[in-house]
């Protein structure tokens, strides 16, 4: 007889290891690393070069993002239209992008069509042009979706708390770059930014899809060989130190109804050893939707649609940051009870519950993160942009186990710092203004971050 | 569409109380995927309670007769899974993935609901306050937010159409545990739902177990009345200027109503609006941005509803004191070229290879399959739509596009809204 009033018993589990991936090298020396699946007949291919606008200095804010997005705007023998006809033709896509550490240039396809592919990935990877007149235009666009930008709440609010937090470094800057350094940008410039990233050396394929290894190494040979190998100078900045005071600042936003607010200091870098211990720590914290932050807010206080934390892990230095939108009149509650959060977590352990809720999640819903081939190229992908160690995604189940009450605390402790928070709002700044007075010194900036 | 291409294989039944059941097996990966789909959305509401559709997806996390408020999310994340819901004009969705060896928990929570769902003041308190920052985050505090209401008030004379699926703040407040009572009598039966498993598991038990937990559930009594589409035809522009809202860029925004999702000229436009601004050799894009260089972006697509929907085209200047008047004519000359020429093999072939690759993708995870086959259900009754619908996409003609423009994309029919950044804003001051 069936009893409704309990939940059933699961059934026997599936254990599934991290998937099988192939690792390899071209001639060149560049690593490939291939997920091959042959669910559906799509391949995707990702070249990741190591370097984006974390090597910006500021004035020049804009130039990896720029020079990254006009590499399929012309090659040696194809015009920005011809690339866009061939490979929209084939329905694929094809795109270039900075991101703070890596420029990625990918191309995603029917598998028929991979030849076509590949060779407009290579083409606009070997022989990109920096042609005047399309540089007018990304800058005529690039300027008009940064005004776009603008007007947008959680965009003013992560730019003033970056800057704040990552104070100096090149993490700081507005990585799509500002209206006056945008129009600055000449062809020579940003061909010059991409020539320091594009070595053969310098990068690696991540590849997902329905294709064997033979195939694929003998398509890379064929379209990359002539690719040529020169070794690139280190690129690297000093990391900024955690602030010792409260910093409240504020962007104005016309006609706000609400706060975008974010909260945190300096984190960790990636490849840090206690990350797995800080990622558990922020799941339970603000990082899933049962999380202790999120419940507070949304759930017991109906503040928000949604609150989230998490560690912005990144190569040279990171951020803990709380993200959350509010309606105004509610901004300083909502900041107090995130303060009173990150301070809980420092001062008891964790319930045996929470810890055991947390671990359920973050064990059992693996499998959902390795899905698919794209999912396990993007796992794949952080082992070799971070250094991370091969079998990093095979242990990682059992660190998580591992992790005990005290950890937790400890960690909190270590990484957790309600004292030094940067304190970061969009919205009403007449009424915030006042209202955030209780946290610290505030600072209220226009919209093109000078300081009012 | 063959097994290349990856057609996705299923059995369907109903259950005696009139739950539609589909099942699909994929077994590459120990994920289970269960997907209620309820054949109810913002356009079965009332005015006095435009909104209520979606605020009553959030009341029904809220707790059942066997799942006390709050447990539902936790019993999901405790199982190593997540759950999600999503609302439209038409129709209600909710999803679970798990690990497979949890299907049952799913199913159990799902029907529970389905079974007997409990609702306290605090919890439909609560779940107000949160639609409304929903709103207000998506809506209110947004540049353009004021869009899509205006739109549909412009576009929809009668039709239920003519509200957004979030509603209003007032019409939202409104909503009392009687209208709660009364919705969900009504939709939430199993005879206005279908159940979709897709994934890794064993068809003989999952349908035991399905039978277990949904087949005592009783069929809907409440019969259901649906709207009839009744709008008159449009026969001039209408057009509507805002310029006392702090956006950052002029931007031009076109909607022509069109025909309901998988009519011939509904699936002939979709494929026209691949042609008109999807990639960078798109018409639209070469001629306002590459070209002209008029626009920053320009876009076009459909937004494809069970009844008549809209197809949407817009477009921003490069700067805040541009004037819109070129982008307005830049649209208008690439539609009057393709009413009068249609368009070329080329641009048909290329949108015809887009289309399969954006199906495809949209097949490579279990919800994403579940998705595909819940739809096709709920909208055409026929579930094997799924599968057959790319064959007609792969079948559109010039002569197709050209006579659906010819019929649907003309002034007399469009609906333009255009905004223009307030004076008193200076969101638009360039940094000084």
């Amino acid at each position: 007889m069936l009893d409704r009033s309990k939940p059933p018993q699961p059934g026997p589990i599936t254990q599934i290891a991290f998937p099988k991936f192939i690792s390899t090298k071209t001639k060149a020396g560049t690593p490939v690393f291939l997920v091959e699946n042959h669910g559906q007949p799509l391949v995707s291919v990702t070249l990741y070069l190591r370097g984006g606008s974390s090597v910006e200095q500021a004035g020049a804010e804009g130039l990896s993002s720029v020079s990254a997005e006009l590499l399929t705007k012309g090659t040696a023998s194809r015009s920005a239209t011809e690339i866009a006809e061939q490979i929209d033709f084939v329905g694929g896509s094809l795109g270039a992008n900075a991101g703070w550490d890596s420029t990625t240039i990918s191309t995603s396809v029917l598998t028929r069509y991979l030849p076509t592919a590949l060779d407009l990935l290579a083409d606009v990877t070997l022989n990109p042009v920096f042609a005047d007149a399309e540089l007018d235009r990304a800058k005529l666009q690039r300027v008009a979706s940064i005004s776009l930008a603008k007007s947008d709440p959680g965009y003013l609010s992560e730019t003033i708390f970056s800057k704040k937090v990552f104070n100096g470094h090149p993490y700081s800057l507005e990585s799509n770059g500002t209206e006056l350094s945008i129009p600055a940008l000449t062809s020579a410039g940003v061909k010059l930014g991409y020539e320091g990233i594009s070595s053969p050396s310098n990068g690696f394929f991540i590849v997902a899809g329905d294709i064997s290894e033979s195939v694929l190494i003998s398509m890379l040979e064929d379209k990359f060989g002539s690719w040529n190998g020169k070794t690139l100078p280190p690129q690297n900045s000093a990391p900024p130190m955690l602030d010792k005071q409260r910093v409240v600042a504020l962007v104005e936003k016309a006609q706000a109804v609400q706060s975008a607010i974010r909260v945190g200091h300096i984190g960790i870098t990636r490849d840090h050893q206690d990350y797995t211990a800080c990622y558990v720590l922020n799941m339970l914290l603000g990082g899933y939707f049962n999380s202790r932050i999120n419940m507070n807010l949304r759930e017991k206080n109906g503040f928000t649609y949604g609150a989230r934390s998490f560690f912005d892990a990144r190569k040279q230095t990171g951020a803990f940051a709380v993200s959350t939108e509010v309606r105004t009149e509610v901004t300083a509650r909502a900041v107090e009870e995130i303060i009173n959060e990150l301070s809980l977590i420092r001062k008891e352990p964790v319930t045996e519950d929470e810890l055991a809720m947390v671990k359920n999640y973050i064990i059992g819903s693996f499998p959902l993160s390795i899905e698919t081939p794209q999912q396990v190229a993007g796992r794949i992908s952080t082992i070799a942009l971070f250094n991370l160690d091969a079998g990093y995604y095979d242990r990682f189940r059992d660190k998580v186990a591992l992790l005990s009450r005290e950890d937790l605390l400890e960690t909190a402790q270590k990484y957790i710092h309600p004292d030094s928070l940067t304190i970061a709002a969009s919205g009403d700044a007449k009424v915030l203004a006042n209202d955030m007075k209780m946290f610290g010194d505030v600072e209220v900036y226009n919209n093109d971050f000078v300081k009012l | 569409m063959n097994q290349q291409t990856g057609a996705i294989a299923y059995t369907e039944y109903d259950l005696p109380n009139g739950l539609h059941v589909i099942l699909h097996e994929d077994h590459k990966a120990p994920i289970v995927c269960v997907n209620i789909a309820y054949h109810v959305g913002s356009k079965n509401e009332t005015p006095e309670r435009a909104g209520f559709a979606h605020l009553f997806e959030h009341l029904l996390f809220e707790g059942s007769t066997n799942v006390k408020r709050g447990d539902f999310d936790t019993y999901i994340t405790q199982a190593g899974g997540y759950d999600n819901a999503y609302t439209t004009e038409d129709k209600t969705n909710y999803y679970e993935v798990l690990p497979s060896h949890q299907l049952g928990l799913a199913l159990w929570l799902e029907s529970d609901r389905m079974m007997g769902f409990v609702l306290g003041e605090d919890s439909l308190r609560t779940q107000k306050d949160v639609v409304k920052e929903e709103k207000r985050e998506r809506y209110d505090n947004a540049p353009y937010g004021t869009l899509s209401e205006r739109m549909m008030r412009m576009a929809y004379k009668k039709f239920p159409y003519k509200w957004t699926v979030i509603g209003d703040m007032e019409t939202i407040e409104a909503a009392n545990l009687v209208d709660v009572k009364d919705f969900y009598d009504t939709f939430y039966s199993p005879s206005n739902a279908v159940l979709v498993v897709s994934g890794d598991f064993d068809p003989i038990q999952t349908r035991t177990t399905i039978e277990q937990y949904f087949g005592a559930i009783p069929s809907g009594k409440v019969p259901i009345t649906r709207p009839t589409f009744d709008e008159e035809e449009q026969t001039s522009e209408r057009r509507e200027i805002i310029d006392n809202e702090p956006v950052p860029l002029p931007g031009v925004f076109y909607a022509y109503q069109m025909p309901a999702e998988g009519t011939d000229d509904a699936i002939a436009l979709d494929i026209l609006t691949d042609i008109l601004s999807t990639g960078r050799s798109s018409r639209l894009y070469q001629k306002l941005v590459y070209t002209d260089k008029t626009a920053s972006e320009v876009s076009a697509y459909v937004d494809l509803r069970e009844m008549p929907g809209l197809l949407w085209i817009y477009a921003m200047t490069n700067e805040p004191e541009d004037k819109t008047d070129a982008i307005e004519e830049g649209i208008e000359s690439v539609l009057a070229e393709i009413r009068a020429g249609g368009v070329s093999e080329i641009e048909l072939q290329k949108a015809k290879n887009k289309t399969e690759m954006r199906l495809i993708a949209g097949r490579i995870s279990a919800s994403g399959k579940a998705d595909q086959l819940a739809h096709s259900k709920v909208f055409f009754d026929d579930t094997s739509i799924a599968n057959s619908i790319i064959d007609r996409y792969l079948s559109v003609s010039s002569d197709d596009i050209q006579r659906a423009s010819e019929k649907y994309l003309v002034k007399e029919k469009r609906c333009a809204i255009i905004y223009i950044p307030s004076e008193e804003s200076d969101d638009d001051e360039t940094g000084e």
